[in-house]
């Protein structure tokens, strides 16, 4: 499995997966078999997670991403690039996106 | 940003909102369920799976789950009685009815329940059965107690 991110990496969104946003954060359940598992297998991201997720269009590169949110949240920018980095490599292992570039 | 795997405590039009994500995709859902309104058939704890119905029709007997249209919470009960493409739904140890519902408003039909970690064997005859018993109850047993209401206020 590919979980080399780079800033200039284009990430998008599993078909394997369900995703809702409720109450402005979202839900990813992950579909095993066809099978999605409500009892134990459900994740949550926060609202700077969800805003980096709702971004990852098979377009957006991963730089893009770090910038826009360096400017929505007025947050360091080495710091915001470690954690979205962090982050896509989680979902990259969860099965939950895949790089496109 | 992630919270790793652990328990969400969701519920109402949040949960049903997911459930019906994931039928819509045409994928099955696993969730536990509380409560003793299908009992002895459905007890707290045990581990539905619901499935979606696609291309065919949903029959008297099967448990379905609905979306209640006023709290939106997700009830998993029984098809009791059908007429006019409209369902007839209702828990099995209780006496009052949901009301009718369209094939559009069942989420999905349970094809596995799960109890301390083995299968709840579910047939089409036993449906049946339990959908005849329920129908009794609700038909002799509701209306009585319908009209004593009437009759005491």
């Amino acid at each position: 499995m590919d979980i080399d991110v780079q800033m200039d990496s284009i990430f998008t969104v599993s078909d394997n997966i369900i995703a809702k946003n409720i109450e402005g954060q979202l839900m990813i359940v992950p579909l095993i078999s066809g099978v999605g598992n409500l009892d134990e297998e459900m994740f949550q991201l926060n609202s700077t997670g969800t805003a980096v997720w709702q971004m990852l269009d098979g377009k957006t590169r991963l730089s893009d991403i770090v910038s826009r949110l360096s400017k929505e949240y007025e947050a360091d920018h080495e710091t915001i690039k470690q954690d979205v980095i962090a982050l896509m490599e989680t979902l990259i292992k969860k099965n939950f996106i895949f790089k496109v570039k | 940003m992630m919270n790793d795997p652990r328990r969400l405590e969701i519920s109402g039009q949040n949960f049903q909102q997911l459930i019906s994500g994931v039928v819509e995709k045409g994928a099955s859902v696993t969730f536990k369920v509380t409560g003793k309104s299908m009992f002895p058939n459905i007890i707290s704890n045990d581990i539905l799976t619901l499935a979606p119905y696609q291309d065919r029709m949903p029959q008297v007997g099967d448990v379905v789950g609905v979306a209640n249209p006023v709290t939106h919470q997700v009830i998993v009960h029984r098809i009791i009685n059908k007429k006019k493409g409209l369902f007839l739904i209702k828990g099995d140890n209780i006496l009052k009815s949901d009301g009718l519902f369209m094939k559009k408003s069942i989420i999905g039909y349970v094809c596995r329940i799960r109890r301390n970690n083995s299968n709840i064997a579910i047939t089409k005859l036993k449906n049946k059965k339990n959908a005849f018993l329920s129908r009794i109850r609700f038909f002799c047993l509701s209306k009585p107690l319908f009209y004593f209401n009437i009759i005491k206020y």
